[in-house]
């Protein structure tokens, strides 16, 4: 016995085992449709009697296990059905002879035996028989069932029969010695006419006999059995069998006090599932009786003759807590035989489904550390992934989950080693997956988000390494690439250095192949891998969205609204208003970006990698206007501290603007950084106002651009410092180019100008102009250029003041600094400033005549 | 021989895990990870019992081929797991409770530290874990104590001039 099946669980012991098996060629998805309504029939009730039989099937059975059917009937193949193709009469002598020889292979312990035959019609099917059935095609088969409730009825004629000849035997002077094949040699030569060794086949016979009671329906019966079996192997030694004896015992007594089974297969498996104990005790009265028919039988084989009283006692049936006891005495017998591994094995993993029901975790636990330990033959590595995963089902069951995390992923191991020629990594993913919830890791990067990270990271990055190397070989790059971007997304503060560069390394390896997306990957387990955003990579501290540059800042023409702007409410004061404009304030910007000019947004990042950071399409996401991103590639320097990083792109519609996040492509993976989702960042504010476009106008001078401004701009003005030094009586043209840069037509322009200078009546009024000419081509159409023309005269009166000579002859030398000059030249540097507003007053004049020359531009919408 | 002891808060994530066979130290990540089911197991089973009576040393909560795995908790569900070399048969219950009850005057003073914020994990510059010294295990895990400031640490160094001559365990006793 060397196959041990890890499903077994205590009600199995009353099941009997019919083989289900093809001869010939006959397809798998035949046979497994005719093997499913087969399986359907797992238990009947048996004629005039009130006794349940349960059947198990299976459609693979090693011979050798059937070996030890003495030992535990329900090891025993009693039942065989084949299932063959057959289309000609003439195959069907040969077919017959195949079933034949199927049937040897398991003929010693077969009660009865049935083939069916599918696809054969004409005279060979006019012949009744009781062991084979003919059916035209897999379709029209409705009577398989029927058929197999009679055979299972032949069966049980059988097993009754076997029962009763073997309880009331009354040759008591020779039972036969039932042994187990590893036993046979022990025996040779052995006295038989010893008390010990008569005793020691009765004791064997007497829980041979409680099997077969326990298959028959007959629970109390074979309680009392096996408790005389008992009292006998143990006067006797016979240790494994009477760890059997025990087992049975316990099966029996759990068989009682669960009829909803153990193995978690079937809810209603008993009586419709709503017998009570004390109801099914009853109804297997009828077959205590029986083995009473004949209690002489029991006294001359020198068994307590009163089995009457026994039947009566309550003890018969172990209570919850003695199941375990005596579990653990059988087990700990079976232990001293290194053949019985296998029993052993099985009669552990029993106990813990028991005891999972009695919901005693911690000797479940016990059972299992023991059945961990067991030490069977040289393993395959199918049958040891398949104990491994048996183990973690197992922990599972009793809910330990991070031990059974830890057996699925030794399972998971155990499909790839390297003893194996065809690694499963399919398989090995699969588990792997599923030992996620044990090591409580989720794959959604969201559950990281907040705070710090908090489990058992060495672990679960040891997982996560797992998972990418299994679905790289599974050859599902965007799977490793996934879980690798996770990997560094939520483990970045626990990876060293070293560590941080290697998983770069591959992660930019993989997304050379397959670059990483921000599309939840579906799996075919029912599980979706939501996407990682990289939010550490770039770490953003702070956001903020900037206002637009002066010179193409929108200001309110006070004169267009006029006296129209007045709250929409007749109050004149609202707390609710005030309330509603408090709560905007904090997330709306008191300022605006205009349809169609760049608009910027500051972000401060930094670089948490020990390496040089490459951002490539850095840009915003927004919502609510839609606006055309210009994406930003960047590189941070190794550890940078904070880092300015300036994000553009050009709104094309009005409204409000959210700006929402902004998404990156790092290593070859794109993501999506929502602000809302991310840890610690600033921000003032989000959400801004377009307005619609505005008209941009581009000055020109004719004159060359003076090297020093003369006055600081003030930053709400633009100006533009123009010089020209004139004589006395010279004049010159200063021609101003206004070019409609923008899309909108200009309509309004207005001149104003101001000599900046406390000599004013010096120098008298020298700009003139004409605004009509240039008026004459407004509105400005896009991309058009309209020229402003002013003169300017120099005039200066030299007869009213005495001391003017000896200010100009300081200004010439104080200022100018040219050595030629005369004390008659006279210096005048006009200032021509296009700027859109009023100019401010300045006080810097003095040496030169300034003059502030402002041009206020505008465009009406009729809206 | 402790060869690794680890402490684990509330809500089951280490907060320290160390232990001396440094090579392998995955391994006892696993051991100790799985023995939070027994823990947990454990803790379910006597959470009826009264607060002053429950006793905080769990007992041996798995033994393995070559280790063996002990537990404790103390009342606010904190865990100590303690893995010794089960070929040790010099260490009893007895000693291993002791060991415990140090280690948990320790974390108590770690907990004292008002640098330390309850719920981090508690980092140590000083990597002398002498897990292998039993009774040291006490007076040494103030190797918990978590890494100061780099000013704190300044001052530290400045009053505990004789670093090197009064040791390190010295350190601490300020």
């Amino acid at each position: 016995m060397s196959v041990p099946d890890y499903m077994q669980c205590a009600e199995d012991h009353q099941t009997l085992l019919v083989v289900v098996q093809p001869v010939g060629i006959v397809s798998e998805e035949n046979f497994f449709r005719i093997y499913k309504r087969i399986c359907s029939v797992s238990q009947i009730s048996v004629r005039d009697s009130q006794r349940v039989l349960y059947i198990r099937y299976r459609h693979h059975y090693p011979p050798e296990n059937n070996e030890w059917g003495d030992f535990q009937t329900h090891r025993k193949v009693v039942g065989l059905i084949t299932i063959t193709d057959c289309f000609s009469a003439k195959d069907w002598p040969q077919t017959f002879e195949k079933f034949h020889v199927q049937k040897e292979i398991y003929g010693s312990t077969l009660y009865d035996s049935r083939l069916f035959v599918f696809g054969l019609q004409g005279e060979i099917v006019e012949q009744p028989r009781t062991d084979v059935a003919f059916y035209p095609n897999y379709e029209d088969c409705q009577t398989v069932e029927k058929r197999i409730e009679d055979f299972i009825e032949s069966l049980f004629i059988v097993l009754e029969s076997k029962r009763l000849d073997r309880a009331t035997d009354k040759s008591g002077d020779k039972i036969p010695l039932l042994c187990v094949p590893f036993e046979k040699k022990d025996f040779v030569g052995l006295d038989t006419d010893s008390r010990h060794y008569k005793k020691r086949c009765q004791g064997r016979m007497r829980k041979h006999v409680g099997d077969l009671c326990l298959q028959a329906g007959m629970l109390q019966d074979s309680l009392v059995h096996y408790h005389m079996s008992v009292e006998l192997l143990r006067s006797v030694n016979d240790f494994l069998w009477l760890g059997a004896a025990l087992e049975g015992l316990c099966s029996a007594s759990v068989i009682y006090h669960y009829p909803g089974g153990t193995g978690g297969k079937s809810g209603a498996r008993r009586f419709q599932g709503s017998a009570l104990p004390a109801e099914a005790a009853n109804r297997h009265r009828p077959g205590a009786q029986e083995v009473l028919i004949d209690p002489g039988a029991l006294t001359t084989n020198g068994i307590n003759p009163d089995t009457s009283t026994e039947i009566g006692r309550a003890k018969n049936c172990l209570s919850p807590e003695d199941i375990i006891d005596k579990y653990k005495e059988a087990i700990s017998y079976y232990s001293k035989y290194k053949n019985a591994g296998v029993i052993e094995l099985e009669a552990c993993i029993k106990a813990v489904r028991v005891l999972a029901i009695q919901k005693r975790s911690m000797e479940a636990s016990e059972f299992l550390q023991n059945a961990v330990y067991i030490n069977l033959r040289q393993l395959s590595e199918e049958e040891k992934i398949q104990r491994y995963s048996v183990l973690s089902e197992l922990y599972e069951l009793i809910g330990f989950h991070r031990k059974s995390a830890f057996f699925k992923r030794v399972a998971a191991m155990q499909c790839v080693a390297p003893s194996i020629a065809e690694p499963g990594w399919r398989a090995c993913y699969k588990l792997l997956l599923e030992t996620l919830p044990g090591y409580s890791l989720s794959l959604d990067p969201k559950d990281f988000s907040r705070g710090t990270h908090r489990g058992w990271a060495a672990v679960q990055m040891r997982l996560l390494h797992e998972l990418v190397y299994a679905s790289r070989r599974m050859g599902n790059p965007a799977l490793s690439v996934r879980h690798l971007s996770f990997l560094l997304q939520t483990m970045l503060d626990f990876l060293s250095d070293q560590e941080k560069k290697d998983v770069t390394q591959s992660l930019e390896n993989y997304t050379s192949k397959c670059p990483g997306t921000m599309e939840p990957i579906a799996l075919p387990g029912g599980l979706t891998l939501p996407p990682v955003p990289f939010t550490k990579l770039p770490i953003v501290r702070h956001v903020k969205l900037l206002n637009l540059p002066a010179s193409l800042r929108p200001h309110k023409m006070k004169s267009l609204l006029g006296q129209n702007v007045s709250t929409k409410s007749p109050f004149i004061y609202s707390p609710i208003i005030a309330h509603n404009r408090g709560e905007e304030r904090n997330k709306k910007i008191d300022f605006q970006w205009v349809q169609g000019d760049v608009c910027e947004v500051q972000l401060m990042v930094y670089n948490p990698m020990p390496f040089e950071l490459r951002v490539e399409n850095m840009g915003l996401l927004t919502s609510g206007v839609e606006f055309e991103s210009l994406p930003a590639a960047l590189s941070l320097p190794a550890e940078s501290g904070l880092y300015p990083v300036t994000l553009v792109g050009v709104p094309q519609t009005t409204g409000t603007i959210t700006v929402n996040g902004y998404h990156t492509t790092v290593f070859g993976v794109f993501s999506d950084c929502l602000l809302d989702n991310l840890p610690g960042i600033k921000t003032s504010g989000s959400t801004v106002e377009v307005i619609p476009a505005l008209p941009r106008l581009q000055i020109s001078t004719s004159l060359p651009r003076s090297a020093h401004s003369l006055q600081p701009s003030s930053g709400d003005e633009i100006s533009t410092n123009v010089s020209v030094q004139l004589y006395n009586g010279e004049s010159q043209q200063l021609i101003i180019k206004l070019e409609n840069i923008g899309m909108e037509p200009l309509e309004k322009l207005e001149v104003t100008s101001k000599v900046l200078t406390t000599k004013e009546k010096l120098y008298g009024d020298f700009l003139s102009w004409k605004l009509e000419e240039t008026l004459a081509q407004f509105p400005l159409q896009p991309g058009k250029v309209a020229t402003f023309t002013i003169n300017i005269k120099v005039k200066l009166d030299f007869s009213c003041q005495e001391n003017l000579l000896q200010d100009l002859s300081d200004d010439g030398i104080s200022v100018s600094g040219f050595p030629l000059s005369s004390p008659f030249r006279q210096v005048v540097r006009p200032r021509v400033e296009g700027k859109p507003v009023n100019p401010p007053e300045s006080n810097k004049a003095g040496d030169y005549s300034h003059v502030k020359v402002s041009v206020k531009y505008s465009c009406f919408f009729l809206s | 021989m402790a060869v690794c002891i680890a402490v684990i808060a509330k809500e089951n994530y280490p907060l320290y895990i160390r232990s001396t066979p440094t090579e392998n130290e995955l391994k006892f990540h696993y051991m100790v990870h799985t023995s939070l089911d027994v823990v947990d197991e454990k803790i379910s089973a006597m959470g009826k019992a009264l607060v002053d009576q429950r006793e905080l040393y769990l007992g041996l909560l798995y033994p393995t081929e070559d280790y063996k795995v002990y537990g404790y908790v103390t009342n606010s569900k904190v865990k100590f797991v303690m893995v010794v070399d089960s070929s040790n048969t010099a260490l009893r219950d007895n000693e291993i409770r002791s060991m415990f009850r140090k280690l948990h005057n320790s974390y108590t003073d770690v907990m004292c530290n008002p640098f330390y914020n309850p719920g981090d994990r508690i980092q140590s510059r000083w990597a002398l874990l002498p897990v292998s010294d039993p009774v040291q295990v006490g007076p040494a895990f103030c190797v918990l104590l978590p890494s100061f400031c780099r000013t704190c640490l300044a001052i530290l160094v400045a009053k505990m001039q004789p670093f090197g001559k009064q040791g390190r365990k010295g350190l601490f006793k300020l």
